[in-house]
This record gives C-alpha cells, structure tokens and sequence, in this order.
C-alpha cells in the first residue's frame, strides 16, 4: 500500500512530462512578422498576401561587422499568392524555414484592389486567426500593398515600425483616424455600417530624406472612405481633419488661420475639445447639429500688429478659427452626403440613439435619407493660452 | 492518496512505547544513568569512577588531605571543562583553610560543613550516586570526595573554552545591536535574561540525547505565552529520544508539524534582541548548548521575510523594503519558469522590441532555452554552493571565474544567451534578498519545480504549480498555528506587521494567535506630536 501511494506521484509526473510541450516553441523557429499586406491580383489565387519579416539577427550585429559596410536589412519582405488569406498564408509558409508567427503584427495594410473588391472575406481571416490581435493597426492604401511593405522609412530600422510611429503622430495631431481591427470591425457591424482607414501613400519629395535611393517616402495624411466593405472614396486633408472633428477627436489638431480678417497667418492647437451632434426630427426631416467646441492655444502669429494682450483681438482669431473648422467639418459632411453617400460620419447612429422610433422608420432606405439629412455645424473657440510670450516678438518691425 | 495528511498517527504510538515520557523537571536522559549510590569508602568510589573513566585523559583526580587529621579526599573534574582558577583559587585554597577543622569520619555532617562553611564557590550541591558524579564531573563541575562520606559535593568550576559574543553572521545589521548567540547555553540565555528583566522569564532546562546529554533550555514569558502552547512544546520535546543533539537541527527535525513539506516550519535566529522580540509576542524560543541558532516556535511564513532590523529602521523605508522583498521573493521562486514559458510557449506576451532582442540573442545558441536556463540555474547553485563551502579568500576566486570568466566567455561562445545569464543572474539576486537563509533555499528549490512545470506546460503550468504551492501554505501549520497567517486567516492587526510594517505606536497588540491571553502590548494613542498648548 505505502509502495502503491509512493508511485502515485511519480506517475503524475511521467503523465506530465510525456504529455507535454505539444506547443512548445523556440523563438528562433520564428518568423515574426511585424507588418502585413493584402492585394488582390486577377487571377485564380487572388489574394496577395506581403509579409514584413523582422530579421533578428541583423540586430545582433553591431560594431565590426556594421562598420565593415555590409550592412544587414532588419526585415525582410516576402509575398505569396493563394485563394485565400489562409490558403496564401500557408503556401508561403512552405517556401520559409520558419513558421510565420503574425502575434507580433503591428499593421495590417489593404491594397487598392483588394479595398475596392471589398475586405470582408480577408477581416473574416484577419478576425478568426487567434494570433492576429484586435488592436492591430488598419491601414489602406491607393496603390499596392506590396509596394509600401516594400519601402523603407527614414529614421527607423524597420520600415513598419516607422508606419506605426507616423499613425501615431497623425491620431495625436488629428489629422487622420487610427483605426484597428476592433474599430473597423463596430464601424462595419455597426449601424449605417460604414467605415473608415487611414491612408497610407507613397509621395514623391525629392527634398527630404529618404529611405530608399527613389526618393519616395510613406505619407499618411488622406482617409479611405468604406461604404459595404468598399473602397467608395477618398478624403482630402482638410476633409480628414473635419472627419476628426466628426469622431470627437479633435485634441492636437492644428488650425491654421490665414489671415482673411486681418490678423495674418497665424496658427493654432486644439488643446481639448469636444463635438456633440445633436439630431432633431421634424416634420420637414432630420437635421443635425453638429455642436464643436474647444479650447486652443496660439502656436504662431503673424506680425501685423495685433495685440494679443487685447482680449477682443483674441476674439478675432477665435471667431476666424471658428470659420475654419466650421468649413472643414462642413466640407466633410456635405463630401459624406453629397458626394459619397457613405455615413461614415455617423449621422444614422445618432440617430438612432437619440431617436429610436424614427430610426425604424428611416433604417430600411436610411442611404436613400442620408444625403437629404440637413445639417449645421456650431463651433466655439476659446484662447485660452498665447504661448511662452503674449505679443509679436519685435512687433514693430511687421508693422508698416 | 496524498502523503501530506498521512502523518503521525501510526508513527507516533510506536514512539510512546520506546519510553514513558517523564515531566519536564526529571529529564528522561537521566534513567539511562547508573543509579548505584556512592559508597563510604573513597578508595571504592574512586576505583568504580577510575574504571569508569577507564582511558580518558582528560579525567583528573587530586589527592587532597583535609582537616587537621588529615582526612584523605579526591577532587574529581574533567581538564579544560573547568575553570583553572576557580579550581586552584577557590576550592583548593578554602581546602587548605580547612587545617584547623575537625573532620569527622561519620562524613555526611562534616559535607554540610564544609558546603557551608568553607567553599567560598557559588554552586555547590550534595550528590549522592555515581552517576551523578560522572554526569557533575562531565557537565564541568569539579566532585569533592571524602573518605568515610556516602555523599559527594559538586562544586560548580565550569569554565570552558568559550568564543567571545561576536556580531551574527547569518543576520546582520546596519543599525541594531551587534551581539549575537555563541556555542555556551549560559552565556546565551544571560544574553536574553539582560533584555527582559522579569521573573516572568522561564526558563525550563532539559536534558536531551541519552549520549550527548545536551542541555536545552524551553523560554516563555509567563503572563504572555499561550499555556498550551507551553505543554505542546514540552510534550513535543519529552518525545525525543535520541543517542545526540550536537545542533538545534535535530530538535527541528524532530519537533515540526509535519515533515512532507520544502518549507522550514521553525525559524531559528542567533540574535538576542530578535529572540527577545519574539518571545515578547507570546513564542516560545528553544535554546539548545553547542549552537547559537535558538529555535522560536510557532512561525509564520512572514517572519522568514523579516528582518530584525526592519524594527530598528524608520518605517516608511521598512515599508518599501519589505515590498521589495516580496517581489523579489516572486522573482526569486518564478523568474526563471517566467523566462521559459514565455519564451517557448507565449511569444506573444513579450513586448515586441524585446522579442526581437531576445530572439536575436537566441540565434546560433546551440540548446533550447529550457536546457541554458536549467544549466545555468544548477551551475549558480553550484557556485553558490562552492562559494559558501570553500576557504574565504578560495571562495572570492571561484565566485570571480564563476560568474564573469564563465558567464563571459559562455556569452561569447554562443552557448548561452546574455537574455539567460540576465535572467539567471537577476533571480540569484533576488533569492539573497530573502532575509532568512534556509526559506530562500525552500524557494530556491521550488523554483526548480516551477520551471519544470513551466517548460512541460508553459504559464499554464506555472499556475498550476502556483495553486497547488497555494493550497499547500494555507494548509500548512506551525505547532498549531496557521503558517499563513496573518493573511490567512486575516487579521487586520496582526497584518500592520506582514507585508508592512507600522509605526510602534499603532501596533498596540501582541499577535493574536500567539499571545492569546494578553493581547494588549501597549498603551494606545501613543502617537507623538508637538506639546498641545492648550492642556492645564
């Protein structure tokens, strides 16, 4: 009996130790892949699949052999076609060494094609694969996938990283959406289930720095517009910035002001502000207003001798700030209604929060009623900071 | 069936018929001894002790005459367990005084006689067997012998050979007293006596091991102590039979709740001022001769995270420190599983920038990660252990060519990656911040079987090793008392002194599970504060 209780342990551990480490993994038998791309080419296998690889050891390298001139790429792109994601997946998984391991995927990038046709089948991948995380970044593109995985940034070791970093800067100074897989997913579930991504494009500036010897760089300052899961259209810079307002994102943004009444060029900083859109039904039909306020600082002014000391010249700037968004927002939602048809602003929702018995009324041909909804933008401004110093430096010398 | 609930019950009746266990005062060593009583003759006596003592060298008898005709008598004492003085200066001489003294053949009267009148020594006592003598003679008493007397005086000269009171080795302090326990029982419980000046002090002497014949000694503050307390330990002590005690080890091993557990159940201090401390919360310290380590039971497993000088310092930095010492505790027992799960099983948990570092380090390393964590785990332990073993300036060098030359040149060499030595250097550090020294190796060892859970099972198996080390620490017990208290069960009082510790003024009670009677420790709002000048 004693002998019988004494193996019972050792029993538990030769259950453990022969059932285990079915998952086990080395990080060396990794692919990690740090960005990802989808296109869509014509053709039986249709999906494009690009993959930016990092490359561990290039980091490893410092010192002799960096200097020595043969210096390693950190990341690697690899493509593959299939007919599907998975089925891509897999079949450049078989031209690799090492498995490709998408837990570590920062951005995921929709090609033109690809958004035009349509993303639904590829975020049924994107969402089913258990590796791929809902805070992954979202991204479109006017081009290929494959060509932007392919460039290189200035600054940053890997290009991806520096796509991440400049979607960063864009959310922070408000002038395009971060959009990640779980916000794509509510803004396509949602109601008027229209959606939004930034866009990634590639610009020719031969003056700035670049990564690659083309002289072409990765820009995000445009937003794709997606109505049903398609590429409907594409927003200007203003019309992005008027979308930021839109989503009640507006906090970083930079008004600039140029100068119509008399006050110069000047420029300003969203330091905290807020939208309400606020529906009204009426028996002539819906009408939103779209109630923006804010508080700003000034970040630069001309010198035309405007006295900043002089709180009705700080009204001044307020009210033509005020203009400013005010026809940002208005260009944005008049593009929305008119131009596009889309809801991606999320007039319908509103609606349908504020209003749920007209909201059933209108659901069913609400993309017929949205471009006829009217709308009136409100926006209030306050200065509530000059910056380091009140006036001009050297305000004399502007003044003539 | 699980081993840990299996204990005693069948064990312990078989111990109970190897010896009736006396009460505390007789100590069951003594039956063992040769009862036969001493003769009046003193060439008898000494020819029985002679034979006895067949073969030690270290056994001497002087030949005395005494009295004005000249009785014939014998000091017996062991060479270098007495005193020299006190031998040559008190005994021999108040002897010698004795020329003019009239002693009587008939013995017993002219005994007292001379306990009382002469020997200008503390203790002296009449004894009247053999064995007594040999166990007077080997506890470092000198025995006077009188022709003609049935009876013996042990005159206490003990006077051994004994190290100086130095300043703790294993718990040292930056502020704190600087004393701590030696190998001589009298000097340590003097020691404790110079702190807690109260008759209340008990402390009851035994006597264990039927060949070493080790005296210990039981200390409790009376009024404090939970009586029962009091009777287990003495209950659990009288169970002991053994032929030695040469270390408060023994007694350890001898006396916990249950042995089928990593975790010590005891702790054990060579600090006074500690003991002293412990003792004043209601435990119960166990001095044993030949060792400084005083065993204090019960204990909790917060204790082992406590220093004494967390005490000594101002509070808000114990504070902090004691919070750091629990999570390098956490370090110290999951580190190394941590690294290994995450790196072979949960790639995605790791920060990407730091993947790519670790991974970059991983390239061209020949073993799994499991196998470089395991190898440099047991090579740590190994240097430790050389470390500790060797020679003090031998033992620098092997730390020296144990952690850069090896760790150096296995990093160059691509057989180990720098992420592992980090790794493995980090927890090494964090078991070292564990105060107490035999907890840190329960841990020590434990980590060993958490990072064989982590590598079959990976986080998975961490939580799994983490419940069942759970559910172990809360069914443990310390000579009744919960090990896990005062978390669990949760005492908001006693926990103003477990993961924190609050000023003396707000700790205004004794731990509740120790001092059950007397809980209230000190006056209450003793918060100091500037004068109020508003008072009469």
């Amino acid at each position: 009996m004693r002998r019988a209780i004494a193996f019972g342990p050792v029993l538990l551990a030769l259950l453990l130790l022969t059932s285990g480490c079915w998952d086990y993994r080395e990080t060396d038998q990794l692919a990690i892949v740090y960005a990802l791309g989808l296109d869509r080419v014509p053709g039986s296998e249709s999906i494009l699949l690009t993959v930016q690889v990092i490359t561990p050891a290039a980091g490893k390298r410092s010192g002799a052999s960096a200097a020595a001139g043969a210096e390693s790429k950190s990341f690697t792109t690899l493509s593959g076609t299939g007919k599907s994601v998975f089925d891509a997946i897999s079949r450049l998984g078989r031209k690799l060494p090492r498995r490709l391991y998408f837990a570590h995927t920062k951005i995921v990038i929709f090609g033109k094609t690809l958004a035009e046709a349509g993303l639904g089948d590829v975020l049924d991948a994107l969402n089913r694969n258990p590796e791929i995380r809902s805070t992954t970044l979202m991204f479109a593109t006017d081009g290929s996938a494959k060509r932007i995985l392919t460039q290189s940034t200035p600054l940053e070791r890997l290009p991806a990283k520096g796509l991440e970093m400049i979607a960063e800067k864009s959310k922070r100074n408000a002038f395009v959406p971060e959009v990640n897989l779980n916000s794509l997913n509510c803004r396509f579930d949602g109601v008027p289930g229209a959606a939004f991504l930034p866009l990634v494009q590639l610009v020719k500036d031969p003056g700035s720095p670049s990564g690659s010897g083309t002289g072409e760089n990765l820009m995000i300052s445009r937003t794709g517009i997606f109505a049903g899961e398609r590429l409907v259209g594409i927003l200007t810079r203003d019309e992005s910035k008027g979308l930021m307002w839109l989503i009640n994102r507006p906090q970083g943004q930079n008004v600039t002001l140029d100068g119509a009444g008399g006050t110069g060029v000047s420029a300003l900083r969203i330091l905290a502000g807020q939208t309400n859109i606020v529906p009204q039904v009426s028996e002539s039909g819906i009408t939103m207003e779209i109630q923006c306020s804010a508080r700003a600082n000034v970040r630069e002014t001309e010198t035309v001798g405007i006295d900043l000391n002089d709180p009705a010249s700080l009204q001044k700037l307020e009210h033509e700030a005020e203009q400013v968004i005010k026809r940002q927002v208005e260009e944005t939602v008049t593009d929305a209604e008119s131009g596009l048809g889309a809801d991606f602003v999320g007039f319908g929702r509103h609606v349908r929060a504020e209003y749920p018995a007209e909201w059933k009324r209108v659901e069913a041909d609400w993309d017929d009623v949205f471009p006829s909804v009217r709308f009136e933008v409100v926006c209030r401004i306050k200065i509530v900071n000059t910056g380091v110093i009140n006036n001009p430096s050297r305000s004399g010398a502007g003044k003539e | 069936m699980w081993p840990f609930r299996t204990r005693k019950v069948s064990s312990h009746k078989s111990r109970s018929e190897f010896g009736q266990a006396p009460g505390l005062p007789q100590p069951p060593a003594r039956t063992e001894v040769p009862e036969q009583p001493l003769s009046a003759s003193l060439a008898q006596n000494l020819t029985a002790l002679q034979k006895m003592f067949a073969l030690c060298s270290d056994f001497t008898n002087r030949e005395l005459s005494i009295g004005r005709v000249a009785v014939p008598a014998q000091l017996l004492f062991v060479n270098g367990l007495t005193d020299e003085s006190i031998v040559g200066d008190s005994i021999l001489k108040s002897l010698e005084d004795m020329t003019y003294f009239q002693v009587g053949v008939e013995g017993t009267g002219s005994m007292a006689q001379i306990q009382k009148r002469f020997l200008a020594v503390a203790n002296v006592a009449q004894i009247g067997s053999l064995g007594e003598v040999s166990e007077a003679v080997l506890t470092g008493s000198a025995v006077l012998l009188l022709e003609g007397s049935a009876w013996a005086l042990k005159i206490g000269a003990k006077g051994s050979e004994a190290r100086n009171v130095e300043e703790p080795v294993t718990e040292g302090v930056v502020r704190g007293p600087r004393e701590g326990f030696t190998e001589t029982l009298r000097l340590n419980t003097a020691l404790l006596r110079r702190k807690i000046k109260t008759p209340d002090l008990k402390l009851e002497k035994l006597v264990l091991g039927t060949v070493t014949k080790t005296e210990v000694n039981v200390a409790y503050l009376e009024g404090i102590v939970n009586p029962k307390l009091v009777m287990e330990v003495r209950e659990r002590l009288s169970r002991i039979k053994v032929d030695a005690i040469l270390e408060s080890a023994y007694i350890e091993e001898l006396i916990e709740d249950t042995p089928w557990t990593f975790l010590p159940l005891i702790e054990h201090s060579e600090r006074p001022d500690k003991v002293a401390a412990e003792i004043l919360s209601g435990r119960v310290a166990i001095f044993t001769d030949g060792t400084p380590f005083v065993l204090l039971v019960p204990t909790m497993m917060f204790q082992f995270m406590q220093s004494s000088e967390d005490y000594y310092d101002r509070y808000p930095y114990v504070i902090m420190i004691r919070l750091i010492r629990f999570l390098f505790l956490n370090f110290a027992l999951l580190l190394p599983a941590v690294y290994i799960a995450v790196t072979t099983y949960h790639q995605e948990m790791i920060p990407t920038p730091l993947l790519i570092s670790i991974t970059a380090a991983h390239e061209g390393v020949p073993f799994p990660t499991v196998v470089e964590v395991f190898a440099m785990e047991i090579t740590f332990e190994a240097l430790r252990e050389a470390g500790v073993r060797l020679p003090k300036p031998v033992g620098q060098a092997v730390s020296i060519v144990g952690a850069l030359v090896i760790g150096q040149a296995a990093v160059e060499a691509n057989i180990v990656s720098p992420a592992t030595v980090i790794v493995v250097a980090l927890t090494g550090i964090s078991s070292f911040a564990i105060p107490s020294y035999n907890f840190a190796s329960a841990i020590r060892l434990l980590r060993f079987v958490m990072m064989l859970l982590a590598s079959v099972l990976g986080m998975f198996g961490i939580l799994l090793g983490m419940l069942v080390f759970q559910a172990h620490l809360v069914s443990l017990r310390s000579f009744g008392v919960p090990y896990f208290a005062p978390f669990a069960p949760f005492n908001r009082q006693d926990a103003k002194d477990m993961l924190i510790r609050a000023p003396w003024w707000a700790m205004g009670e004794r731990p509740r599970l120790l001092a059950v009677q007397n809980r209230k420790r000190q006056k209450f709002f003793l918060r100091p504060g500037p004068p109020d000048e508003n008072k009469p």
